[in-house]
């Protein structure tokens, strides 16, 4: 609360939070965080000492066992320097001397016995001459032979007592000087085998001088320290302990080479105690360990780190106390003056907030509404008016349960319910309601309340209420928007000025692959396929940069590398001032309109070409039925060996090559007549087998993958060999230094995804045939040729380009789809897919070929033929065999014949396609009118009178032109015989 | 290596028998003192010419010959005391006698044959010379300056065994002797380590005469020339020392025996004179410092001898 002056007052000036808010004044705070920070830093500054002292003390500890290591050391030194003076005298040529002598077998008494002067000699020089610090070294050294027996002794007193037993101190493994010490330590002794020729031969002991260990210890290189030597059970030598005694009372037990030294109380002879420390180092190599004490205050400080800090933090504890209850009884004195001042301006400032408050809720924008346990209105601000229609006045004492929407009641009520039920809570999440308005219509409002039903002063339910009926209708329009172009099937893609995604529908993700995650933060670029000059990109650009909208086709790169097409239309998005904030793209995939186009575009073509091939072919037979024909009767009249004969057999063989054309050129443009069957398309294969290998050649291996069971497939059984070889040729073609060719046979199910993906094909089980070569391959650019008709890449006179268009056709015709895969220099794969077909196959057995006995006929036959020339000669072959032929020019001359002539004709040999009335017509009227008669058609190629879609109708009796004049008779002859 | 053999009696020379001719012995005395008055000089005559000649050959430490030795020192400090020069005359053993007596010898045994006359080229002859009966004959021997005796050696890798000491000197002379059968033995005729003194032909050794130097002996058998050999005491002691695990003592061969200073017999004044010396020397400490210094460890075998001196 403040004062009119702005000031800050507390509220009740006798209660707790009023203290606490006088005491929470910017200077007092200050003081306290002064008073925090002090303490901080004191208390830093006692750690960083602590810290320093015990990085001092460390230090010194280090210090002293480094002093305790350069003990140890000298020692060692000392030890290993009697350890190679025996060494040395081990050695010596003396001993040497006496062993060799002796490992001759010579005695004492002759000549042995006078090697041991000269080792006593050197043993004695040693002895007297070996000094440190002018002290002997040695005080006596002895050899002793293996038998324990002594032979030498060289000692510096010679009232030296012998060694209890010379046997005791043999030791063999010694066979470097080693360091003994005995059982108390007092004696130490370096000890070395003698060996002769890797025998041992005896011993040879040196007594270490104590006097000159104590000394050694005792000098002045390390004033203040005490050292001295132990055993390793800690027995201190008596040369050391009767002068350490003298000093203190017991001396300690120290651990064996501890990492840091050891501080322990030691007590003095005159009963004081001293604060020691020590350190116990093992002397390598030797029995014996150095000991090295020092006075600790000395050494170390006299209070440790820890002590250190307990005192100076106690003592700054006792300060900071005395500094927080000065600071008490400052704050204690200002608060008592505060508060006077405070009780005069409470009443003011409780006036001002009153005034401050209610011009708060009077002017919010939310209404605030107060109710009772019930529901009844308390309060309404006058807010409420805008909100509900109702003045506040006219609410008083209402139920807001009569305000609500009645569709809504059960969970208005339990809204209420809740509230009333937890006194003093909030409700903080704002909770919508739907209220009916003055005006009668519906309302959407948000409301947040708190229950102060208990609190005495206020008792009621506080609510904060806001109409929302607007936001919510925004809301829906935005949802409604924003579903459209989530389900949209185009893209549409938001970026910002610089091209960076913003947003990209899911649509997005169906088409490209990429997910929506990885296209933000990213520009469309990620779709470039690089089939577009930059100059496409550059309008792009610029257009949108105008302002103005862009359209246009793209080729994009889906995330697993395809390419797809798109149309786009792209445009700028302003904000309100007009400026240029985003772009929007909406882009449709038409790839699979496209590829429709073009399926429809070859499809067209071949049909276009089909149309030309079969008018021509109709033509062409009916030429080639013509000199076929004449040059078989040529032939039959003049005989074999006439001159004449090989002109007209090249003749005869031209023709049939010009049939053989005229086949295939049907066959591409779907005009053959064909008469499929139930196939196991594995029986086809294997029965084509021989001739494959014939065709292809050795340098060309074959090989079949035959699948397990295969399905059946309804085709032409001549065409579909004519497929397989025609695609066999052209594998050989393509491998001229020869390779492999594989034909292959599988049951496959082409699904919905496949079917999408290859515009004209069904979905459904087929059979699938594929033929492939590891040859040179077909390069990509004349692959969608390749099924053109005189299409070739073969030298001039080697290809005709109707081998895979006539295979394309045949597939075709029987319902089928061939793709091509071909990559240069790898090879090539055909796969065929014929629908699968169920039933039992059939395998006609192969046309006899061989020419049956000509007989002649005596039957009356109608012949009906546009062309002249055929017809003529139809009637010389039948004539000829013996027939009576009645001939017509076209169907109805036929027709009036046949009416006319009263005896019997048993048979109508008639063309199909001729003018006024064709065949089938023809055919139709004959058989009403003569019961039992015959009928043979004779066509190049047919319309669908007497085939559909190609297929020969059951019944009918059909010959393709051209056609030989024996075929002809024994085909008439064949029908009339059933 | 021609040597010569020793031992048998030849047919022709003279031969004095110590116990048989006493009247020879009597004619040679005189014969010797009126020669000594011509040849050789006493202490009077020395001390006139005012020069002490000292014959030696090179011998253990005796006489070193790099012109020192204990015999050398000792006679140089005999010259010193008598107040005339020291004069050293390199001699062979085979000269060495005669060029102190006069006359030529032979030795045959304890038996000496002497020959023609030889000039006299010392007075006094020192290098560990021991004491032999045949040599008694021949010259005056001063009192014992050094023990001695001698000793069977053989190469260090010799088959022959050492005997072990049986506390007897006789029977370990014994057990020496019954080594020797059918053993070659160099000895030296005309020394101490002559064979024939000792009867080891008789014990079935196979003697060999050593003629080179007596230095070369130990050289010798470490060498191979023969499987033993004799060497007496002190340089038997030097031997070891320098060669040890070379050579080896199988044993004694002999008693004990003493080492002395040669005189001609007509100098009987300068050989009291040495006598009286070599005993202030062993007084005063001078005789035991020259044995120190050049025999420092003999005190060991002999200590007897020099009980009295230290």
């Amino acid at each position: 609360m403040d004062d009119p002056n702005g000031r800050a007052i507390a509220e009740t000036p006798t209660g707790k939070g009023w203290i606490s808010r006088r005491i929470v004044t910017s200077r007092n705070v200050a003081l306290i965080l002064g008073g925090i920070l002090l303490v901080f830093c004191v208390f830093g500054l006692l750690f960083l000492n602590f810290r320093a002292s015990a990085d001092l003390r460390k230090n010194l500890l280090r210090q002293f066992r480094q002093e305790a290591e350069l003990e140890e050391k000298t020692v060692r030194y000392f030890f290993s320097d009697a350890m190679g003076r025996v060494n040395t005298l081990s050695r010596s040529r003396e001993v040497d001397v006496f062993f060799e002598n002796k490992a001759l077998g010579m005695s004492m008494e002759y000549g042995l016995d006078l090697s041991l002067p000269p080792i006593k000699d050197h043993f004695f020089e040693v002895v007297q001459y070996h000094l440190f610090q002018g002290r002997p070294v040695f005080l006596r050294i002895v050899l002793i032979d293996k038998h324990g027996k002594l032979l030498v002794d060289a000692a510096k007193d010679k009232d030296a007592k012998p060694a209890p037993s010379w046997n005791s101190l043999l030791s063999p493994s010694h066979r470097k000087a080693t360091i003994l010490a005995s059982p108390d330590g007092a004696e130490a002794m370096v000890s070395t085998a003698y060996s002769l020729r890797g025998r041992y031969e005896g011993q040879i002991i040196a007594w270490i001088n104590p006097t000159v260990l104590v000394g050694l210890l005792r000098d002045d290189r390390l004033p203040g320290r005490i050292s001295y030597l132990t055993t390793g059970s800690n027995e201190i030598p008596s040369m050391f302990r009767e002068s350490l005694l003298s000093d203190f009372r017991a001396l300690p037990d120290l651990p064996a080479s501890p990492d840091a030294p050891t501080e322990f109380p030691l007590e003095l002879r005159d009963g004081t105690t001293r604060a020691m420390v020590g350190i116990r180092l093992p002397i390598v190599g030797t029995p014996y360990f150095t000991v090295l004490m020092a006075d600790a205050p000395h050494t170390l400080g006299r209070l440790t780190p820890q002590h250190l800090l307990v005192g100076m933090s106690f003592g700054t504890a006792l300060l900071l106390a005395g500094c927080a209850y000065l600071f008490f009884l400052t704050v204690k004195s200002s608060l008592l003056k505060e508060r006077l001042e405070h009780s005069v301006l409470r009443e003011e400032a409780l006036q001002a907030s009153e005034a401050r408050f209610r011009a708060l809720i009077e002017n919010a924008q939310d209404a605030i509404v107060v109710i009772d346990a019930r529901g009844a209105v308390l309060y309404a601000s006058p807010s409420i008016e805008r909100v509900a229609g109702y003045p506040p006045a006219e609410l008083l004492g209402k139920s807001v349960f009569d305000l609500l929407d009645s569709s809504e009641m059960s969970r208005n009520l339990s809204l209420l319910s809740l509230a009333i039920a937890s006194p003093g809570a909030f409700l903080p999440k704002p909770r919508e309601i739907l209220f009916r308005h003055k005006d009668s219509t519906c309302r959407n409002l948000e409301f947040v309340g708190r229950n102060f039903l208990e609190d005495p002063r206020i008792g009621g339910i506080v609510l904060n209420v806001r109409d929302i009926t607007e936001r919510r209708k925004a809301e829906k329009s935005q949802i409604l928007l924003s579903r459209a172009v989530e389900q949209v099937g185009e893209i549409i893609l938001i970026t910002d000025t610089e091209g960076i995604i913003q947003y990209a529908n899911p649509a997005f993700e169906k088409i490209t692959g990429f997910s929506v995650q990885e296209a933000l933060g990213k520009t469309p670029r990620i779709l470039k396929s690089g089939k577009h000059p930059p100059e496409h990109y550059r309008i792009l650009w610029d257009t949108l940069a105008r302002g103005e909208t862009w359209s246009g086709n793209f080729v994009n790169r889906r995330k697993d590398g395809t390419t797809y097409e798109e149309v786009a239309v792209i445009s700028p998005v302003r904000d309100r001032e007009g400026r240029i904030i985003n772009y929007v793209a909406v882009k449709r995939d038409v790839t699979g309109e496209k590829l429709m186009e073009e399926q429809l575009l070859q499809a067209v073509k071949m049909e276009a070409v089909g149309k030309l091939a079969g008018g021509i072919a109709h033509d062409f037979n009916n030429l080639l039925t013509g000199i076929m024909g004449y040059s078989d009767l040529l032939l039959q009249g003049i005989g074999k060996n006439s001159g004449m004969a090989d002109n007209l057999q090249e003749i005869r063989k031209a023709a049939e090559r010009a049939s053989a054309l005229t086949r295939q050129l049907l066959a591409f443009s779907r005009k053959q007549i064909i008469q499929p069957k139930l196939l196991d398309l594995r029986a086809v294969i294997a029965d084509l087998d021989k001739m494959m290998r014939r065709v292809i050649g050795e340098d060309i291996e074959l090989s079949t993958v035959p699948p397990g069971d295969l399905w059946k497939i309804k085709v032409d059984p001549g065409q579909i060999e004519q497929v397989i070889l025609n695609l066999a040729v052209n594998a050989r073609d393509s491998m001229p230094q020869g390779g492999k060719l594989v034909i292959e046979t599988a049951n496959v199910r082409l699904d919905d995804f496949y079917a999408r993906k290859h515009q004209s094909v069904k979905q459904g089980e087929y059979v699938m045939l594929a033929v492939s070569d590891n040859g040179c391959g077909i390069p990509r650019e004349i692959q969608h040729r390749i099924f053109d008709p005189f299409f070739t890449t073969k030298e001039q006179g080697k290809g005709t380009g109707l081998g895979l268009s006539t295979v394309y056709g045949i597939v075709k015709q029987n319902l089928g789809y061939i793709w091509v895969y071909s990559e240069p220099e790898k090879g090539t794969t055909f796969k065929i897919y014929f629908p699968r077909e169920d039933g039992i196959p059939e395998m006609p057995p192969r046309e006899d070929r061989s020419p049956a006995e000509a007989a002649r006929g005596w039957q009356t036959l109608l012949v009906a033929e546009d062309d002249d020339l055929v017809r003529e000669l139809i009637r010389t072959i039948l004539s000829g065999s013996g027939y009576t032929v009645l001939e017509a020019q076209d169907g109805v001359e036929a027709w009036e014949i046949a009416q006319r002539h009263k005896d019997p004709i048993h048979m109508l040999v008639t063309d199909v396609v001729m003018p006024r009335m064709g065949g089938r017509e023809l055919a139709t009227l004959f058989a009403s009118n003569r019961t039992g008669a015959k009928v043979l058609f004779l066509s190049g190629y047919t319309d669908d009178s007497i085939v559909r879609h190609g297929v020969l109708e059951s019944g009918v009796e059909y010959l393709q032109k051209p056609f030989r004049p024996k075929d002809l008779v024994q085909r008439i002859q064949s029908i009339l015989d059933h | 290596m021609d040597l010569f053999r020793v031992g048998k009696p030849s047919s022709q020379p003279i031969y004095i028998n110590i116990n048989r001719g006493l009247f020879f012995a009597c004619a040679l005395t005189v014969f010797l003192l009126a020669g000594s008055i011509c040849l050789g000089g006493d202490l009077a005559e020395i001390k006139e010419k005012g020069v002490l000649r000292h014959l030696g050959i090179p011998y253990a430490n005796f006489v070193t010959g790099g012109g020192d030795g204990m015999d050398v020192d000792l006679v140089r400090l005999f010259a010193k005391d008598l107040g005339v020069k020291y004069e050293y005359v390199p001699v062979d053993w085979n000269e060495l006698f005669p060029a102190l007596i006069g006359r030529k010898i032979k030795v045959k045994g304890t038996d000496v044959e002497f020959l023609e006359e030889s000039p006299v080229r010392g007075d006094i002859a020192a290098n560990g010379i021991t004491v032999l009966p045949w040599r008694e004959k021949i010259v005056a021997y001063s009192d014992p300056v050094f023990p001695t005796q001698v000793w069977v050696v053989a190469r260090g890798d010799s088959k022959i065994r050492p005997i072990r000491p049986a506390g007897s000197l006789e029977k370990d002379i014994g057990e020496v002797k019954k080594l020797l059968r059918g053993r070659t033995l160099l000895g030296t005729p005309g020394t101490c380590l002559d064979p024939s003194l000792y009867g080891l032909e008789e014990a079935g050794a196979k003697s060999l005469a050593f003629r080179g130097r007596l230095d070369d002996i130990a050289p010798a058998v470490i060498k191979g020339d023969a499987e033993l050999s004799l060497l007496d005491v002190p340089d038997a002691l030097l031997s070891l020392q320098k060669w040890p695990g070379k050579i080896k003592v199988i044993g004694p061969i002999s008693d004990r025996q003493h080492m002395a200073v040669a005189f001609p017999k007509e100098s009987p004044e300068l050989r009291k004179a040495f006598n009286r010396f070599l005993q202030r020397s062993k007084n005063d400490g001078t005789y035991l410092m020259l044995v120190k210094k050049y025999y420092p460890y003999v005190f060991r075998y002999y200590p007897e001898f020099f009980a009295e001196m230290r």
